[in-house]
């Protein structure tokens, strides 16, 4: 084992690694403890998508009510909401699990950047999609 | 010269080499897997909604299969935050947790999810011969909650049911499933695929045509035997007759729920637990009766299976790459599990890097499994 | 600090790196060195474009000469070689004055296959593998200062993806049925049913599955875009992580600076085309429909007998062009960006004199690598497009002009008052610039809806983008060929063949293209394979006498290629030796190491002190000033080691 502990010394002071690799401290389960709740949590979440979409909204006058401010209707409530459901799974994965919670800026830009372009792939597709000249496009067959 | 490694974070950026290298390939996946959902909003826009399937997937599968793949998240950040405590066992233990949830996760789809798909057969019928189904579609009434038959309810008005489907039996017959998804083919269609070649003077083009008419049998005839009877010397118009019969019709031997039990409204919206097929004698569908683009559940079939397949098999290759990197990282090789003595740091970052890896794929199937099983 | 005690553990832990010489196979053919790799793609590329030009050069017979069959040897050996789905034998064609001649004419279909192939070779397997991949393996890590790529290994897969993309477009040529012809584009419908499986080709063979051209070809890109991906994944961490101690984002060459933003472009563009090309080829192979709409009917052998194969429908077009674009629009940035970087280390180098607004044309590639993202459907007017969305893609397209304006105006004003050089790189680097801007300003017009749904599809558009990739990017690798040369062979390249190669290119090629633009706006449209001749000649009217003009100049351009290609080898052996390492008194540190640089590079450390262009620095000892030559009467800190690879 001495020899891991050679490793550790020849280490550059560690400043710029935040989550690094301080193994003198604490036990496993103390630092493990945030990953056990992020994960149940996504145990959780996913039961909640499941049965959240054996519920018809769209029958129920609050969401109807609601979702019709931003000019969504009928089944396509229960598509937003499972949706919104899963972006914050995948943000709690992002953020924990991920680290991104903690990383370096060179990581955050090229992500933010990319995110930026998925959403303007989607949302220019759909731009596209909604603004048709009338009788050119057969959107549907 | 000496090229030197490292496996140390570049002060002024705070980000070792391939810790900004996996980033980037994340950016590029997420970009990809952007590319596939835009195909994916685009089809199911493009469907008519009724046509859109909903239930077609087993959810409590696909739900199983989202736990496994999330605790397999949870077991490989186990194993890295281990190995950065030099708890070799643990580290161990928990990264070969990771590959068997991996496994488990590509089993019950390769194994489970798909095949199903495949043995299955459906498709839409026409209109003008939804008659002729009635037993099976179901539109002319439902049943009350005391169980006496009433006028149909609006959706199924609106939206009369036309789908059809259930097992075929590929037991019995290993043909069954190629068999039906070829067009209907007319007996004056079936003669001229047979006489192709057979005036041709030039031998070398003779062969050439009676090759492709080999492989063009083959294409719509399928099964060998009738292939045989086809090119008898002598063949009947009564085997002939039965042949096309055979090729042109489809024999189901149990079927959808919805099939089973037409008339129960419920039957109209997705389930949880997916309800049992009823065992048919013999429901015989011809192919005249149905929309063109009917057959087994395979990507061919209609823009739902076809996103289905493609992103699940897409991300199920993720899966596997994963899988494979893990394994070896497992094994006491060089490159693996070694250089917990020889490099200890090198690990830790591999680790990292992969397990960074391994979140993504986690994340793609945390909007898969909404979007194609509940949604 | 931190950098002088990384290596003392882990570099004497492994003794796998680099102690011994390596064999044949390992230093030039299954290579890490990116120098190596760097020549790999240099070389494959400048195969293909030859390739792809000679496909032209047959394309152009066919416009000029229509169904004329090719005599003699020549059309025997193209027959041989391409078969009888692309040239078929023609006896007793009637010549105009009578005569009757016999050959091997070039098919409508053949010609669509060249079309397809000559654009897809010439950008995913011509310029995209020369400017990008060749150059910047080449060329980027010496001037950062760097031992290697981040990624060496990496570095070589990404070689080895590509070259296997390569094979799979060569043998689409030699599958039954030819390869794709769908164009570069490779739009559906037509891309779903062209080279369809069962289909017969002109010997009566059926197409396969997965060997038929259309598959291979999607099966080519599906390489191709994972060998980029991993490249540039590569070029980016390598630029990140791997400067020289000293060499901030404000020294960095501008070379460096194009290349990053080019890597960018390919990290975050080309994943959604290689999504499409997945789709593709379940459309293609499984049969789905994701780009096939209803209704669609394909001629198989069996549907000869009037049994047609359906698609279920229900898929969209539309989404192809989308997915497609979004990469294709990005990719002509990456087509050019490397160039104008390769022009710029050359203008600021043979005119002796810093490049005007560095830090204005760093952010003009900034802003254009983002806004080339937001332009694509630019490329779509005639899909249907609504007023709303055409307007919101005019305005971006109309933006996007901006930064490149910049960049051309700031390479203009760096030759102002510089002691020139007109040596063969300049002159490439200078041609350039003009002929850069005709592509670019003749661009313009198309962005505005109104006047594209008149030009679309045109030889205007073929003329406006021509100009931008051949005499602009191919002159850009030119001038990099001759200016890079010495250091990557330590001989210089003929001035006296290079000059010859110079003008003779520059007319001839604007002999070719200049005329499209006048063409395209007389109404020719792009795929007509007999140049209009055959049903258009009088829409066209006089401007269809163009297309003899072209062809002949075509030819031309053709034969001074040659003087390329003997200069190339000639230099090899008898050039002239360089005089020491930096041959063009530079100043960024490529010319700072050995010639040829070692595996490794650099035989002392490198600190970098100073920014990319100190040229004619007032009051120096000499009219340029290395990026590592530390500042007078400064002393010399404590030697630093340069970053390291990823382990």
């Amino acid at each position: 084992m001495s020899d891991h502990t050679a490793t550790a010394h020849d280490k550059p002071a560690a400043t710029h690694d935040s989550h690094g690799h301080d193994e003198h401290h604490g036990s496993v389960l103390e630092h493990v403890k945030p990953y056990l709740i992020v994960g149940a949590a996504l145990f959780l979440f996913t039961v909640i998508t499941v049965a959240l979409s054996y519920i018809h909204f769209d029958k129920i006058g609050i969401f109807v009510w609601a979702f019709d401010k931003i000019g969504v209707h009928g089944f396509t409530i229960n598509i937003v909401i499972g949706m919104a459901v899963a972006t914050f799974k995948v943000c709690l994965v992002g953020a924990w699990f991920m680290h991104l919670k903690q990383e370096k800026s060179s990581v955050w830009t090229p992500l933010l950047f990319t995110f930026f372009f998925v959403a303007g792939l989607f949302l220019l597709f759909a731009f596209a999609y909604a603004d048709p000249i009338p009788g050119t496009i057969e959107w549907k067959h | 010269m000496e090229i030197p490694y490292t496996v140390h974070p570049r002060p002024d950026t705070g980000l070792a080499n391939p810790k900004l290298g996996i980033w980037l390939f994340i950016a590029s996946e997420v970009m990809l897997f952007g590319g596939l959902f835009a195909g994916y909003i685009f089809m199911r826009l493009g469907a008519e909604p009724w046509m859109w399937p909903q239930g077609w997937l087993n959810v409590p599968v696909g739900t199983f299969n989202t736990f496994i793949l999330i605790a397999s998240s949870v077991t490989i950040i186990l194993s890295w935050e281990c190995l950065k405590m030099r708890k070799y066992k643990a580290f161990k233990a928990w990264l070969a947790a990771t590959w068997i949830c991996g496994l488990a996760f590509l089993v019950v789809k390769l194994a489970y999810e798909w095949p199903t798909k495949f043995h299955h057969y459906g498709g839409y019928v026409k209109k003008e011969a939804a008659a002729k189904y009635e037993k099976y579609l179901g539109n002319k009434d439902t049943k009350d909650a005391k169980g006496s038959h009433v006028d149909g309810h609006e959706t199924r008005k609106k939206y009369p049911r036309l789908f059809i489907g259930g097992h075929l039996d590929t037991d019995k017959d290993p043909d069954a499933q190629t068999a039906a998804n070829v067009p209907l083919v007319t007996a004056a269609q079936l003669d001229a695929v047979l006489a192709m070649g057979a005036t041709e003077q030039n031998a070398a083009k003779k062969a050439k045509l009676l090759a492709n008419r080999a492989k063009a049998l083959k294409q719509i005839v399928v099964r060998d035997l009738d292939i045989a009877i086809l090119l008898k010397p002598n063949v009947t118009a009564e085997e002939k007759a039965s042949v096309l019969h055979k090729m042109n019709t489809i024999h189901v031997h149990s079927v959808d729920a919805e099939n089973g039990d037409p008339y129960d409204p419920s039957n109209d919206s997705a389930h949880f637990i997916p309800r049992p097929q009823k065992d048919v004698d013999h429901l015989v569908i011809e192919k005249a009766d149905l929309y063109p683009g009917h057959g087994s559940f395979v990507p061919k079939l209609n823009t739902y299976l076809a996103t289905y397949f493609m992103i699940t098999g897409l991300h199920g290759a993720h899966v596997l790459a994963g899988c494979i990197v893990f394994i070896y990282f497992w094994l006491p090789i060089k490159g693996g599990a070694k250089l917990y003595t020889t490099n200890h740091a090198q690990l830790c970052n591999r680790i990292e890097v992969s397990g960074l890896f391994w979140h993504l794929v986690d994340l793609i199937w945390i909007f898969v499994f909404p979007l194609f099983y509940l949604l | 600090m931190a950098y002088a005690a990384i290596h003392t553990h882990e570099a004497h832990g492994h003794d796998d790196h680099d102690h011994h010489e390596l064999g044949f196979w390992r230093k030039w053919v299954f290579a890490t060195d990116h120098k190596v790799i760097g020549i790999q793609y240099l070389t494959t590329g400048l195969a293909f474009l030859l390739f792809g030009f000679m496909l032209m050069l047959l394309m152009r017979w066919s416009i000029a000469h229509g169904a004329q069959p090719l005599q003699g040897w020549f059309g025997a050996a193209m027959h041989t070689i391409f078969g009888n789905d692309v040239f078929v034998l023609t006896e007793n064609f009637k010549m105009t004055d009578g005569s009757l001649i016999s050959g091997y004419s070039l098919t409508s279909q053949g010609y669509n296959v060249f079309g397809a192939m000559h654009g897809t070779i010439m950008v995913f397997f011509g310029i995209v593998p020369i400017a990008m991949a060749g150059f910047g393996n080449f060329v980027m890590p010496l001037q950062i200062g760097a031992v290697d790529m981040a990624f060496p290994r990496l570095n070589m897969a990404s070689y080895w993806s590509f070259f296997i993309s390569c094979v799979f477009m060569v043998a689409s040529f030699f599958v039954p049925g030819s390869a794709a012809q769908s164009g570069w584009t490779n739009y559906p419908p037509l891309a779903g049913i062209a080279n369809f499986p069962g289909t017969l080709s002109a010997d009566g063979d059926m197409l396969g599955v997965w060997t038929n051209g259309g598959t291979l070809w999607l099966l080519g890109m599906v390489f191709n875009i994972t060998g980029s991906l991993l490249g540039s994944i590569n070029f980016i961490t390598t630029i990140v992580q791997l400067r020289a101690p000293g060499m901030t984002w404000g020294r960095l060459p501008f070379f460096c600076w194009a290349q990053f933003i080019t890597a960018y472009l390919l990290v975050l563009a080309f994943p959604p085309l290689e999504s499409a090309a997945v789709m593709n080829l379940f459309d293609r192979v499984f049969g789905s429909a994701f780009f096939m709409p209803t209704g669609l009917v394909v001629t198989t052998v069996t549907s000869a007998a009037g049994i047609v194969p359906a698609y279920s429908g229900g898929g969209s077009p539309i989404l192809w062009q989308h997915l497609f674009w979004f990469l294709a629009h990005p990719e002509v940035y990456v087509l050019i960006l490397p160039a104008i970087g390769m022009v710029t280390e050359i203008i600021a180098c043979n005119s002796r004199k810093p490049i005007w607004g560095y830090k204005a044309m760093v952010g003009a590639i900034l802003v254009l690598g983002f806004l080339s993202f937001i332009v694509w459907a630019h490329h779509m007017y005639m899909t249907g497009m609504g007023p709303k969305v055409s307007a919101f893609f005019q305005t971006t397209t109309i933006l996007i002009s901006v930064p490149s304006v910049i960049l051309l105006t700031a390479l203009l004003l760096s030759l102002w008052g510089g002691s020139i050089r007109f040596n063969t790189p300049m002159l490439f680097a200078t041609a350039f610039l003009p002929m850069f801007g005709i592509g670019g300003l003749t661009g313009i017009p198309l962005a505005f809806n109104a006047i594209d749904l008149f030009m679309h599809d045109t030889y205007y558009v073929i003329g406006h983008f021509h100009y931008v990739v051949a005499p602009g990017t191919i002159f850009a690798i030119f001038a990099g060929c001759y200016h890079w040369y010495p250091k990557a062979t330590g001989r210089m390249m003929s001035e006296f063949w290079g000059k010859v190669h110079f003008w003779g290119s520059l007319v001839s090629i604007n002999c070719v293209f200049f005329p499209m633009l006048a063409q395209g706006m007389a109404g020719a449209h792009r795929r007509w394979y007999d140049g209009g001749a055959g049903s258009y000649s009088e829409t066209l009217g006089n401007a269809i006498q163009w297309n003899g003009f072209m062809s002949k100049w075509a030819w031309v351009l053709g034969l001074f290629q040659l003087v390329f290609i003997y200069n190339f080898f000639w230099s090899l052996f008898r050039g002239k030796k360089v005089p020491n390492d930096n041959p063009w008194n530079a100043t960024t540190l490529e010319w700072q190491t050995p010639t040829p640089p070692p595996h490794g590079n650099f035989i002392k450390p490198i600190h970098v002190y100073r920014a990319a262009y100190e040229y004619s620095v007032p009051g120096a000892d000499k009219d340029y000033t290395p990026q590592d030559e530390p500042p007078a009467g400064e002393a010399l800190p404590v030697p630093a080691k340069a970053p390291a690879l990823a382990h």
